[in-house]
């Protein structure tokens, strides 16, 4: 279990700054999801850490020791490509066991191995079979086989499921996890999916425009984004932006209050509340003597039904739309056109840097 | 309107091969003097074997026929994998470059291999007709074989060197066998640019040292042989059969099948 | 990065090098060569003169000779375009599959037989006893005999032969292209066959037919062959006086003068044609 450094890469292609001064640290035997828009730089830091690209600047640190300078092919990483990158020519077989015979593995061996991988990911009895023989996922599983076989240092993953309608993507996912928890590999996946990102990890940084904009836990970024960016990329918010007051801050429909801590009284802050957060209570425009609830009064436009969830659409008094999500437990709480109340609680309204 | 279609183009079809059936049945044709109705005899191509000159000259086609496959097919592929994979400045310059050899006409670049040739020391014979013919099959076959780079894929070169394959080793064992059949083709392709090559080789040839064609003009030349028929009628099956393994290897013609 | 400048140099030495050598190096030999009065072998001094260049000037013979070459590649590419492009709009809309594939190699395979042997059954046909006039007179016995070789007509006739493969080519390749889509919209629009054929087929295909002028022009002016084996006396063209030159006359300065005219002919032809061609199909 290797533990994997980013220290200060730099990467421009063409005077763009793709990668821009990125520090990250990769816990061994973790999945860290690289999650961001594209362009974002998140596929190439993947690269860089890889291998596959040089940066312009800084370092790449495998358990401390630099391996920057050191080519590709001696960086025992193990990757799984957006396309798979199968050999067309080759059968499953030998497509699993190229990397073994490359580091000297043969014969009876290789064979061990190679079917080891292949129960892994649950592959058994296709070995004959070429790649275009195969379905997407299974070409997909080969290449995760393919990829874990040489007991990589680091096991990289570009957007490995993108390719796979949802379903398939679903279980692939939740495979995934599994697999990299047995072979205990420090593993880095690249998404732009969040959903993705919040099942697969033990740790997200979320990138935008060459920088790493936050890292953590999953729940720790859900719950307490730091920017509008990380907000709005992982998960939905709803915004509200005001004065900092006694109190709170103050925005058109009355006080925000949040338990984080305050910016200067007079100056300008924004606070970021998830949808599923907020609940509808009546029609009450005030919180009770005794709770600190934030209340908000909110006009109900559209009702999405999905099943297990409903998405309510709103509008405040000033007229920006709010978002909230709730479980559908019983009958509808609200019609369009309703007048209602929003509640929720100050240890969800966080105060993010604008 | 389609059947009006079909006429037409079997009609124009007939017309491109009319004067090569009246070359075939002209070899088996007993008459010295072409004259008609047809008479059959192999003869003509009996006498073939005992044309020295032909014979000669059929020898020195096919050498340097073999010569130039081989040599324009490693260097071309060389250079196609150059072209084609790496960006560098100047990379559209050097394709342009590739175009001289097939858009100047013939007879300039033969009479410019005579001048420079003589005046440099390197004369005429084989050594010269080789020249000439490698560099006039040049430019087809990195056509030929750049084009089957095209659908070759980075990722898989990338996916063998991160399994540690080192640069080398993933070019041998990952991106040149599905590349086989273009070389082969372009191989082909050399190989029948070299053999129907007149011009250039006219102009490079000597009195005792000629290629099948320049062998075939100057008896024209000097006046009607039957042999050359015969000896035509051969080569015309040779020429054929290449075509149709090289469309074989690339697939020619017709509405592209999705795969 | 260094070393991967140096493999691609490497990779490309060989083919290029062999480029200079062969192409690149004698035709810079032959430009210095138009510009002398005698051939430099020998001990005489060189001599730099223009003369070469004004032959035309000094010998108006060769613009007769000049003109008779345009005739050859203006009958030659008109009449290419006009049997060809049908030819080819034809086997590219009205044949399919198997088939198609079939008469694709039909066409292509004559392309690839010896032009000289092609070009030399051609007068077993056109001569006086041979098989036009053979069989003109198994018809018609009392007609007049057939006696085409060495004529205008026979070099025509001969040069058409050989490069209309050039021309169907190129044009089957542009009908080829035209998406399915534009004719079932012209259909759908109320269209019949011969006005889709006029306002979509044919327009569509133009540039298939100017590619294919272009590379059929080039060395049709420049061809000695088929002038001399189908011409005889009366088959004089530029490429027949450059190849005097060189082979007769000795000559060379002379000859690379009027090489040299004929390339900046060309030269011109492709860089008119070319920019004609992405002026009006450019947005492609």
């Amino acid at each position: 279990m290797i533990r994997v450094e980013a220290a200060s890469i730099a990467k421009s292609y063409s005077g763009v700054r793709v990668l821009d001064q990125v520090s990250a640290s990769f816990q061994p035997g973790r999945l860290t999801s690289l999650l961001g828009p594209s362009g974002s730089g998140k596929t190439t830091l993947l690269r860089v850490i890889g291998g596959f690209v040089a940066p312009d600047d800084g370092e790449i640190r495998f358990d401390g020791e630099n391996v920057t300078a050191v080519p590709l092919w001696r960086r025992n990483v193990g990757m799984v490509f957006q396309s798979y990158a199968l050999f067309p020519h080759m059968t499953v077989q030998e497509n699993v066991a190229f990397g073994l015979h490359r580091h000297g593995v043969r014969g009876e061996a290789a064979r061990k191995e190679t079917a080891r991988a292949l129960e892994m990911v649950r592959l058994t009895g296709l070995e004959r079979r070429k790649p275009k023989e195969l379905s997407g996922g299974q070409q997909q599983r080969v290449a995760l086989a393919r990829a874990i076989v040489t007991n990589p240092r680091v096991l990289l993953l570009d957007e490995p499921l993108s390719a796979l309608d949802r379903r398939l993507r679903q279980e692939m996912q939740i495979e995934l996890r599994h697999i990299q928890r047995e072979s205990g590999l420090t593993t880095i996946f690249v998404t732009h999916d969040q959903e993705e990102a919040l099942t697969l990890s033990d740790a997200v940084a979320i990138l935008d425009h060459g920088k790493i904009v936050q890292e953590g836990r999953p729940e720790a970024i859900y719950e307490r984004p730091r920017t509008r960016f990380a907000a709005s990329f992982l998960g939905d918010a709803n915004f509200f932006s005001g004065r900092v007051t006694d109190g709170g801050v103050e925005i058109a429909g009355g006080v925000v209050r949040t338990n984080d801590r305050l910016p200067a009284i007079g100056a300008s802050a924004t606070v970021a509340v998830r949808p599923e957060k907020m609940k509808i209570c009546g029609a009450q425009p005030t919180a009770p003597e005794n709770s600190d609830e934030n209340r908000l009064l909110a006009v109900v436009r559209e009702i999405i039904y999905a099943g297990a969830v409903s998405t309510i659409l709103l509008e405040s008094a000033d007229g920006s739309p709010i978002k909230i999500l709730t479980q559908n437990r019983e009958t509808s709480p609200a019609s369009p056109g309703d007048s209602v109340a929003l509640a929720w609680s100050p240890t969800h309204s966080v105060i993010i840097e604008n | 309107m389609i059947a009006l279609g079909r006429t037409y183009l079997l009609a124009t079809i007939a017309f491109l091969y009319l004067p090569i059936a009246v070359m075939v049945a002209m070899a088996f044709n007993d008459s010295a003097l072409y004259t008609l109705p047809i008479e059959p005899s192999l003869r003509w191509f009996a006498s073939l074997a005992v044309n020295a000159p032909l014979q000669s000259a059929t020898r020195n086609s096919l050498l340097i026929a073999s010569a130039t496959s081989v040599i324009a097919t490693a260097v071309g592929a060389m250079a196609a994998l150059a072209l084609e994979r790496k960006r560098f400045r100047g990379r559209s310059l050097l394709r342009l470059l590739l175009l001289p050899p097939i858009a100047i006409p013939w007879l300039i670049i033969g009479t410019a291999m005579l001048v420079f040739f003589f005046w440099t020391g390197i004369g005429r014979g084989i050594h010269a007709l080789l020249i000439g013919h490698v560099a006039l099959a040049i430019p087809y076959v990195v056509l030929i074989i750049g084009a089957g780079l095209q659908t070759l894929r980075a990722d898989l070169e990338e996916a063998a060197m991160s399994l540690g394959s080192t640069p080398i080793h993933a070019f041998f064992s990952i991106t040149l066998p599905p590349l086989l059949p273009s070389v082969l083709a372009a191989a082909l392709f050399a190989f029948a640019v070299s053999l129907d090559q007149f011009v250039i080789s006219y102009f490079l040839s000597t009195p005792g040292v000629s290629t099948l064609p320049v062998e075939i003009y100057s008896s024209i030349r000097k006046g009607f042989t039957p042999e050359i028929n015969a000896i035509s009628t051969i080569f015309l099956g040779v020429s054929s059969a290449l075509v149709l393994v090289f469309a074989q290897l690339s697939h020619l013609g017709g509405k592209r099948d999705s795969r | 990065m260094a070393r991967r400048d140096w493999t691609t140099a490497a990779l490309l030495a060989p083919a290029y090098g062999w480029l200079a050598l062969a192409v690149f190096l004698p035709l810079g030999a032959m430009l210095f060569f138009s510009f002398l009065k005698a051939a430099p072998f020998g001990t005489r001094p060189l001599q730099f003169t223009f003369d070469n260049y004004l032959a035309f000037v000094r010998r108006p013979y060769l613009i007769d000779v000049a003109w008779t070459s345009i005739q050859i590649g203006l009958w030659t590419t008109g009449l290419c375009a006009l049997v060809g492009l049908p030819a080819a709009i034809a086997l590219a809309r009205a044949t399919r599959g198997r088939s198609q594939q079939v008469l694709f190699l039909l066409i292509v395979l004559p392309f690839w037989t010896n032009g000289l042997v092609r070009v030399f059954s051609w007068t077993m046909v056109l001569r006086e006893g041979g098989v036009l006039d053979y069989a003109l007179h198994l018809v018609a016995p009392s007609a007049p005999a057939v006696a085409l070789l060495y004529s205008f007509p026979a070099i025509i006739i001969g040069l058409v032969h050989a490069y209309l493969p050039y021309m169907i080519l190129t044009c089957y390749l542009s009908a080829a292209a035209i998406d399915d889509a534009y004719i079932e919209a012209a259909r759908s629009l109320g269209a019949r066959t011969p006005m889709i054929f006029a306002k979509i087929v044919l327009p569509l295909s133009l540039p298939g037919l100017i590619s294919g002028a272009i590379l059929i022009f080039v060395p049709v002016i420049g061809s000695f062959m088929e002038p001399r084996i189908l011409g005889g006396r009366v088959g004089v063209t530029m490429g027949t006086m450059i190849e005097d030159q060189f082979v007769q006359a000795f000559n060379w300065p002379l000859g690379a003068a009027l090489s040299f005219t004929m390339l900046a002919v060309v030269l011109i032809i492709f860089g008119v044609s070319s920019r004609a061609l992405s002026a009006r199909f450019g947005a492609q």
